[in-house]
């Protein structure tokens, strides 16, 4: 599978900011504002979910301090963080990464969204789903379910394990991720 | 940390914490439609959301940035992140997540407790959050990267050999010279009303530059952060949580004069 990231990361890289053997930070250079820097794990991961917890906590911690160098470097008023996880997000490239967009006046970056009125009852729906997804998923987990990990089972492993080496996401998102061309 | 930081987070009365419409959430005190706690964060869904299901992660300490936050709690937060992400698209049936921060009312930041979004999307929903473009002005300069590195230098607490293992400037001059200075902050003052001020354009600091080769698809200009198709400032930009509980009775933070500096003092200890 050609990943344009992973040749990123192990070709000719310019503009990198920091770099250590987990992780990639580089400013971008088709970035859509001044400044982006995308902090990139070297191993590739397709989609959040499936990223290990250990990577998690060493992305968003260099994520974190690079927000910082970024005000104090570019005298940026506000950073952004984003991932945009599934093609539906907006996501590019079948490589998880996390964005950091430094932001200034006028700086052509309209990152609102309009917000949708719902109603209690349509709230409570959401709420009732949302418990109902994570606590079946305990039951399914408990029982040992088989490799071939069902929907709720994932879930189960994914509230309550530590250990998110097996999680595999929905099938659904990963093909369309890697459709991406 | 110097004191003079840009990025101020909508302001509070009180001590930090004290007033917080989500320390009080975390706390219990205001109902919310809370899915999940543990010690450390607790997720709610924001009822006025940019999708069904969409979530706010908050840390139940009272931080107001996330650069305030030590490493190790960044890391639990972001790791709830991820379950709940993954969580949201069965319980929602929703084919893409966003993870979104605002750190800093330029930033759409509108409450003065930091929050992480994890927001559901479908295709074809017209969230937007989208980054422009195509954006002309957005090559980065050589002068914008040697600041960086010699913050990254800084913060990180590395050599300048290992700053100079991944810089992609000429190995003739070496980084270390221009990080062995402080480096210049052009930024003014940071002003009362920060979300109305005018544009600030920081003078170009004449940073003694080492010889570098310039990258190749990025003139060397000088470095601004304005661009060439003004838009206005987006004061509003994010309504994400400007009712995002049930209680009636609370109102949005006032813009009252922040509290200058004071919300990053701290911060220069944190990464050291």
């Amino acid at each position: 599978m050609a990943c344009k990231i992973c040749d990123l990361i192990s070709g000719n890289k310019e503009g990198v900011v920091f770099e250590n053997d987990v992780v990639l930070a580089i400013l971008k250079s088709d970035a859509n504002s001044i400044g982006q820097v995308s902090v990139i794990p070297k191993e590739h991961y397709t989609i959040f979910e499936q990223v290990p917890d250990e990577i998690v906590e060493i992305v968003f911690d260099i994520a974190n301090k690079l927000s910082l160098v970024l005000v104090e470097a570019m005298g940026a008023q506000g950073v952004n963080l984003l991932v945009n996880n599934g093609i539906s997000a907006g996501q590019k490239v079948p490589h998880f990464l996390v964005d950091l967009v430094p932001r200034f006046p006028e700086d052509g970056v309209n990152l609102a969204w309009t917000p949708k009125q719902m109603s209690q009852e349509e709230l409570s729906t959401v709420e009732m789903r949302v418990k109902e997804t994570m606590s079946g998923g305990k039951e399914q987990s408990q029982q040992q379910s088989q490799p071939q990990l069902s929907a709720q089972a994932e879930l189960g492993q994914a509230v309550d394990s530590d250990s998110d080496d097996e999680i595999q996401a929905e099938d659904y998102l990963l093909k369309s991720i890697e459709r991406i061309p | 940390m110097d004191q003079n930081s840009p990025v101020q987070a909508p302001p509070q009365q009180g001590a930090p914490g004290q007033n917080c419409i989500f320390c009080s959430i975390a706390e219990g005190k205001i109902q919310s439609k809370q899915i999940y706690s543990d010690p450390h964060v607790i997720a709610i869904l924001d009822i006025n959301p940019a999708n069904p299901g969409h979530v706010l992660v908050i840390p139940k300490k009272h931080y107001s940035l996330m650069m305030q936050i030590p490493g190790d709690e960044i890391g639990h937060i972001f790791k709830v992140c991820k379950k709940l992400s993954q969580v949201l698209l069965h319980a929602v049936e929703a084919d893409g997540t966003n993870i979104f921060v605002a750190n800093g009312a330029l930033a759409g930041q509108k409450a003065p407790h930091f929050m992480v979004h994890i927001i559901p999307r479908v295709e074809n929903d017209n969230v937007g959050l989208m980054l422009p473009e195509g954006n002309v002005n957005a090559n980065f300069t050589e002068e914008m990267y040697i600041k960086i590195l010699s913050g990254v230098q800084n913060r990180f607490g590395l050599t300048p050999e290992q700053v100079e293992s991944f810089a992609s400037v000429s190995k003739s001059e070496p980084v270390q010279q221009p990080v062995q200075q402080p480096v210049p902050q052009p930024v003014p003052e940071p002003q009362p009303q920060m979300m109305e001020e005018s544009v600030q354009q920081p003078a170009p600091e004449p940073v003694p530059q080492p010889e570098v080769r310039s990258h190749a698809a990025h003139p060397i200009e000088q470095a601004t952060p304005t661009l060439a198709s003004p838009v206005e400032p987006h004061v509003d930009e994010l309504d994400a949580v400007s009712s995002f509980i049930d209680s009636p009775q609370l109102t949005e933070p006032e813009k009252k004069e922040e509290k200058k500096g004071s919300i990053l003092d701290s911060i220069g200890d944190m990464f050291k």
